[in-house]
């Protein structure tokens, strides 16, 4: 049971890194963008978000950067670097074939 | 739980934990308050969307090789810092003298102007010639004056919008040695929008037409009055 939770855990933080990679690559966005994006898709508790940008900028994935917006505080945006596009575009192509492989295998057990 | 309550659970279960740069968390869960409450959000209702802070606090721990190196490398960074800024300064320094003196240009051409056409000859400092030229050069010395005094304001701009441009530097450094976030750099040339920037310039082509045309008229119309191309030998101007 406690092996299950923990893996379920890692699995699902796999997927959100993989959904804030796929937002990056469109854009740079500050946390909180990323934050409410994010919850408004998935089911997760918003203070997530920030340990695995955290994450992610300490692996060299993202870098950070000050934007001065007129009228406010500077806004802390994220942007994916070299090789957090690399690393985008292999986990991208490599979830979308296990997504296909997981779509077969159902497919044919209830054909079966 | 409100903001100061899970504020401050969370950064005592950050400190606890021994993590890093706790400033920089805080400050992102500062501002997901902020904006939240923005849209109408209460404390509590904020708070209890982002989750546990406890919880969230675990979350952080894991990236703790790498604490050397970056003092180390912040070390060098503010002694290299410390000589660029010395050469910088230099620099900085003899770019103001250039201004300083060029204004100073600006404050001499405009008093010989004056002085040539209200015919003042304070101290017998102007030398003897007829009025008509003294008028014909006085435009060129006003021109020359309004000339040097763009310059000088130009080379003022440019010296202010350099300097802040090198602080901002400055600071990145900085914060790159320390991985922190970066603001983004500051142009080093003059930020001047476009309609002052075609006034400024045609005043300066202007005056500096009128300037070589006073000059080369002045000389012309003193030669022919004098009858000699070097009229200061028949006007006694260095005896």
């Amino acid at each position: 049971m406690e092996v299950y939770i923990i893996l379920n855990i890692q699995y699902k933080k796999g997927v959100i890194e993989l959904c804030i990679f796929s937002l990056l690559y469109k854009a740079d966005r500050y946390g909180y963008d990323i934050s409410e994006y994010l919850s408004r898709h998935i089911d997760i508790s918003d203070g997530t978000v920030y340990p695995i940008l955290r994450k992610l900028k300490s692996e060299g994935l993202v870098t950070t950067y000050l934007s001065e917006e007129s009228g406010g505080p500077p806004r802390k945006y994220y942007k994916l670097t070299k090789t957090g596009i690399d690393s985008y575009l292999k986990d991208r192509q490599e979830w979308l074939d296990f997504v296909d492989t997981v779509h077969e295998l159902i497919k044919e057990a209830e054909n079966e | 739980m409100n903001k100061k309550e899970f504020m401050d659970i969370l950064k005592n279960s950050l400190l606890e934990s021994g993590i890093n740069d706790i400033e920089d968390i805080l400050n992102e869960y500062e501002e997901h308050f902020i904006f939240k409450m923005a849209d109408g959000f209460s404390e509590e209702e904020v708070s209890l969307k982002l989750g546990d802070p406890k919880e969230l606090a675990k979350q952080f721990v894991q990236e703790e090789p790498k604490k050397q190196p970056k003092k180390k490398n912040r070390f060098f960074t503010a002694i290299g810092l410390v000589f660029l800024d010395i050469l910088i300064a230099c620099i900085f320094l003899s770019l103001v003298v250039g201004v300083i003196a060029i204004a100073a240009i600006a404050v001499s051409a405009a008093a010989a102007g004056v002085l040539l056409i209200a015919k003042m000859n304070i101290a017998s400092l102007i030398p003897v010639m007829p009025y008509k030229s003294a008028v014909v050069f006085a435009v060129g010395f006003l021109s020359l004056a309004i000339l040097m005094f763009i310059t000088a304001v130009y080379g003022f701009m440019w010296f202010k919008q350099l300097i802040s441009s090198y602080a901002r530097f400055h600071k990145n450094c900085m914060a790159k040695a320390s991985n922190e976030a970066v603001y983004p750099a500051k142009a080093s040339f003059l930020q001047i929008n476009g309609k002052l920037k075609r006034a400024l310039r045609g005043t300066i082509l202007v005056s500096l037409v009128i300037f070589i045309i006073a000059f080369i008229s002045g000389y012309a119309i003193s030669a022919f009055d004098a009858k000699s191309f070097e009229f200061w030998h028949v006007w006694e101007w260095f005896q």
